[in-house]
């Protein structure tokens, strides 16, 4: 009787073999330059590492260090809120952009080459701009404010107009990042599922609750996770803006981090520094990959 | 009464793609214009809208600065080189989470993911001796499959993502039809896959194309990219050595050929958006 | 488990036996090229293409038989890169160039000392090169670099602004002080000017040094809690609340004051003595033929004149992982670069000089006539950071402390109290006796 089940565990095997073999490559690139030395990066941790000196034992040192320092602690909340208030705003223009091209327009390539550009800009380049721009003795913004009568803003020295600022900037720079995922997505979606809606009486809203969202949902949720995991380590744009300044406002964990390493030659903590960022990362993250992993291998 | 109400409703979208475009371009219109002025006229107290446009940035970029297009190139082989190590790298990986369904793969997906979740500068402290030690530092091997193994977290679940979209009675119908597993996917899968594949394929060239950390640490004198090289630029002009105004040609020059790939790439976008439509 | 386990045990034993892989033993012979890392001015000036001088490169390539390759580095993330090529265990270059501020004992610890060599075959004319920077570039006794480029820091200012409200040349910190209040006003197009640049993360220091004071001394001695840094303080917090100082002093960079400074929105700053000619020339500076220069005064109570500045310094070293056979022809190379001849050559192709003696060259003295202002400053010139192991987080803690001070969001006492909590704890633990 069991003739079908026979050749359907045969099927599934091969299939399962052949999986394997596909994911290999990928998989062993990835085990080999990232997998490895993070796995030493996470040995390190329990040493006392000074870069070109043999590492001392150190146990949970870096670790009890780590967390008596109220500044670390800090940093991570601030690193906390950044991320949620980024991330959200990326994820709603960048929806709100793809959407809209989704119109399509006269000129359109033109138009979505130059909504790319600030991802494809040099980043180097693109802060000196901004730090012109948000400067506060000669930048043109507060130039503008003075012209409409309101008075200068020290968008990059006060310290909650910093944060804001680096949080715009940052937006700025990364948006096009989830509109180059989610312009296509839109556009794979049937121009026919929309009209048949329309027949049906469906409002605009209506077929964007029921169709555009649903249908988007699982490039949504990978652009929410990996742009959670990219912002929560983002580094070169406050460097270059902020320096982390001023008194800290904008000490991000990943400055925390580069400070402890690379300026104060304290390898071991900064790899510590490094495995907190990676457990916290999971931590708010899982929610989203078990429910990206439900919609393939079930529950 | 109905196409008034339309106008108005494209004349809003319209204001709003204008605005949108404004926001995202406007700084950069800021870079190309100041790489026309002197310096002076850069940085100034009443932003300068009219100026006589000088070309002596560019005199003094195509002059001192040679290396600077050797540097271009560098960055073509390798975002290039990044983007099909990549492709060739994350479709059939996306093809097993997609199609060939198995439980026993959810344990390397999470870990897909996981990997990535190292921050990238801490990895190179262990990192670096290696690459040192097996001599791959300076070449354009070690960049590219730095930037691939990068992005193969992201390209692949995207490309999941996309490849579970594409409906599977295709594939189906085309075994039917006496395609193997194979030519279904040629055939059918790969055209369809068309716009995930250019999400990819932008997302990794655009990362190979701007780094400075990885480019930096690992590259020497033979294989060094544009933004190494606008970082030394930027260097001299700290010291005086330099016009702003050519740092910022630099820039301009290095947006371009990204820009026009970019644009290119879309020609593909549309044919997969009709290939799409297929299914339904 | 218990496999991963070991397996992550096995690895991080990886890290530290290839950092310490024995150095394999090459016999001494002439090597065909020098590599050596540098940051991107040092090799323009030694090939003469900037100002038409000589071509010293070519020069040491036909004298030697050797080849350089000088591989110039972008200066944004150099010490990162140096850093992780001293941990390989034959690294790659044969010279490497660095600042002074990284000059703790931990980096000079892996650079060769060079005292043998200087036995062997001397240097000219060490007593040219400032005391401030050979100390800095000293560990155990033992020099491990040799000063290739500095600077000291001078006071640029605005002559026009000068002359508009009458002022003089100040003599002393507090008369500086003053002008830059009387100078501060609101231009009529709106536009506010400032007295005095000051930035964040230099100017503060620099100022206590005015006063006679600093943060740790040359042993790492922890003396910032004295009565010339309440002093400094307090001036620079009247300069503060007076508006002569930008108000976002925190977040503005050297380059941003200069931006300032070119648009005429600064009366008095404190920079390299070499950026004379950038905020001379009409291209790039709109007071161009208006920026004059002075020495940095000293405070009223001090009676050495000038002022204590800050010196900015370059140094060549070889590395100790470098290959052995390279060494002696490394030694060479330095010896070459830094002799009173090609300093003067590079000089006039644009270099800074290190070694005094260039400033009293009459043709470099034309072409840079801040010579002699910058001779007699160079006396007091030392390191704004003194080489001690932890110090960048020691100079953090302290210009955060500072900062608040001036802005008045913490009393002096209670800042300088916090400040000594935070640098004492940081100090103990590396170590350095108090």
């Amino acid at each position: 009787m069991n003739q079908y089940v026979v050749v359907a565990n045969n099927k599934q095997k091969k299939d399962i073999r052949l999986g394997f073999l596909l994911l290999s490559p990928a998989l062993a690139v990835l085990t080999l330059f990232i997998c490895i030395p993070g796995i030493m990066a996470a040995g390190l941790s329990f040493f006392n590492y000074r870069l070109g000196q043999t590492p001392q034992f150190a146990g949970f040192m870096n670790y009890v260090y780590l967390f008596q320092n109220p500044d670390f602690i800090i940093s991570i909340i601030r690193n906390l809120i950044f991320v949620c208030i980024v991330v959200l705003l990326q994820l709603i223009l960048g929806l709100a952009v793809s959407l809209l091209l989704a119109k399509n327009f006269k000129f359109q390539k033109f138009w979505v080459a130059c909504l790319l550009t600030p991802m494809a800009i040099s980043p180097a380049v693109a802060s000196v701009i901004w730090r012109y721009l948000l400067n506060y003795n000669i930048g043109p913004i507060n130039y503008l404010l003075g012209l409409i009568g309101l008075p200068r803003a020290q968008w990059l020295s006060h310290p909650i107009l910093a944060f804001a600022s680096i949080c715009f900037v940052y937006i700025w720079q990364s948006t096009p990042h989830i509109i180059i995922a989610l312009y296509p997505a839109r556009l794979t979606i049937p121009e026919t599922l929309y009209e048949a809606a329309y027949i049906d009486g469906a409002n605009s809203f209506q077929s964007f609750r029921h169709i555009t969202l649903p249908l988007l949902k699982p490039v949504i949720i990978i652009m929410t996770i990996f742009r959670i995991m990219i912002s929560f380590r983002n580094f070169g744009l406050v460097w270059t803006l902020t320096r982390g300044g001023p008194n800290n406002a904008t000490e991000l964990a990943s400055i925390f981090l580069y400070n402890e390493g690379f300026r104060y030659w304290r390898f071991g903590s900064a790899s510590a520094v490094a495995m907190v960022l990676v457990l916290i990362t999971v931590f708010i993250s899982i929610k989203y990959i078990k429910s990206m992993q439900q919609s393939t291998f079930g529950a | 009464m109905k196409s008034n109400k339309i106008g108005i409703l494209r004349i809003f979208e319209w204001t709003t793609l204008l605005l949108f475009v404004l926001g995202a371009f406007g700084p950069i219109l800021m870079i190309i214009i100041s790489s026309f002025k002197q310096d002076k006229d850069i940085f100034s107290y009443v932003p300068k809208l009219f100026f006589k446009p000088v070309f002596d940035n560019y005199e003094q970029l195509f002059l001192e600065r040679p290396d600077f297009f050797n540097a271009l190139l560098n960055s073509v082989i390798v975002t290039i080189g990044a983007s099909l190590v990549i492709i060739l790298l994350c479709i059939p990986a996306a093809y097993a989470y997609s199609r060939l369904y198995s439980k026993k793969f959810k344990l390397t997906s999470f870990y897909v993911i996981l990997v990535r979740m190292f921050p990238p500068i801490i990895v190179m402290v262990p990192l670096y001796p290696i690459i040192r030690n097996l001599a791959l530092n300076d070449t354009y091997f070690i960049l590219i499959i730095l930037y691939a193994t990068f992005e193969i977290s992201i390209s692949t679940m995207l490309l999941k993502a996309f490849l579970d979209d594409i409906p599977k009675e295709l594939d189906e119908q085309a075994c039917i039809d006496g395609c193997n597993r194979f030519t279904a996917f040629i055939y059918i899968i790969l055209p369809a896959l068309a716009p995930g594949i250019i999400a990819a394929v932008v997302y990794v060239s655009v990362f190979a194309w701007n780094d400075f950390t990885f480019a930096f640490l690992v590259s020497g004198t033979a294989t060094k990219t544009t933004p190494i090289l606008i970082m030394e630029m930027q260097g001299l002009v700290e010291e005086g050595y330099l016009n702003w105004g050519t740092v910022f040609s630099a820039s301009f020059i290095q947006l371009i050929p990204i820009l026009i790939f970019i644009f290119l790439l879309q020609q593909k976008l549309v044919k997969g958006f009709t290939l799409g439509a297929v299914k339904g | 488990m218990k496999r991963f386990i070991f397996l992550m045990m096995a690895l991080c034993l990886i890290t530290p036996t290839i950092t310490a892989t024995g150095k394999p033993e090459v016999p001494i012979e002439k090597p065909e090229k020098l590599v050596v890392w540098c940051n991107t001015v040092h090799e323009s000036v030694t090939n003469g293409t900037s100002r038409g001088g000589a071509n010293l490169t070519a020069e040491f390539e036909k004298l030697y038989d050797v080849k350089i390759e000088w591989v110039p580095l972008a200066w944004d993330q150099m010490l990162e890169k140096i850093q992780l090529e001293l941990t390989v265990s034959q690294g790659e270059p044969d010279v490497v160039f660095a600042v002074v501020d990284w000059a703790t004992p931990a980096f000079l610890e892996s650079f060769i000392d060079l005292s043998p060599y200087l036995k062997k075959n001397p240097i000219e004319n060490m007593e040219d090169f400032s005391l401030g920077g050979i100390n800095a570039f000293t560990l155990q006794g033992g020099l491990r670099f040799v000063p290739y480029r500095s600077n000291v820091q001078l006071m640029h200012y605005n002559k026009d602004l000068f002359d508009m409200y009458g002022l003089k040349e100040p003599k002393t910190m507090e008369e500086l002080g003053e002008a830059a209040k009387k100078m501060t006003h609101t231009r009529a197009d709106g536009a506010k000017v400032y007295g005095l640049a000051f930035i964040g993360s230099q100017t503060p220091l620099e100022i206590i040094r005015a006063f006679g004071g600093d943060v740790v001394d040359s042993d790492g001695k922890y003396v910032l809690n004295s009565s010339e840094t309440r002093k400094a303080i307090a001036f620079m917090k009247d300069l503060y609340v007076a508006g002569a100082i930008p108000p976002n002093f925190e977040s503005l960079t050297s380059a941003n004051s200069r931006q300032l400074y070119v648009n005429g929105l600064i009366g008095m700053m404190f920079q390299g003595d070499n950026y004379y000619y950038q905020l001379n020339d009409s291209t790039k500076s709109g007071v161009a033929g208006k920026s004059w220069f002075a020495s940095i005064p000293p405070s009223q109570d001090k009676s050495q004149q000038p002022g204590n500045v800050k010196l900015a310094l370059w140094g060549a070293g070889i590395p100790k992982n470098a290959k052995k056979n390279t060494n002696d022809m490394a030694y060479e190379f330095i010896k070459f670069f830094t002799s009173r001849t090609n300093q003067l050559e590079m000089a006039l192709n644009g270099n800074s000089p290190s070694r005094s003696i260039v400033y009293e060259n009459e043709e470099y003295i034309k072409l840079a006539p801040y010579a002699e202002a910058s001779l007699s400053s160079s006396p007091y010139a030392y390191p704004l950071i003194p080489a001690v192991n932890g110090i960048a987080e020691v100079m953090d803690a302290a210009l955060e402390e500072i900062s608040r001070a001036i802005t008045g969001s913490k009393t002096i006492e209670n800042a300088l109290s916090d400040a000594s909590k935070k640098i004492l704890s940081i100090l103990k633990r590396e170590g350095i006796p108090q």
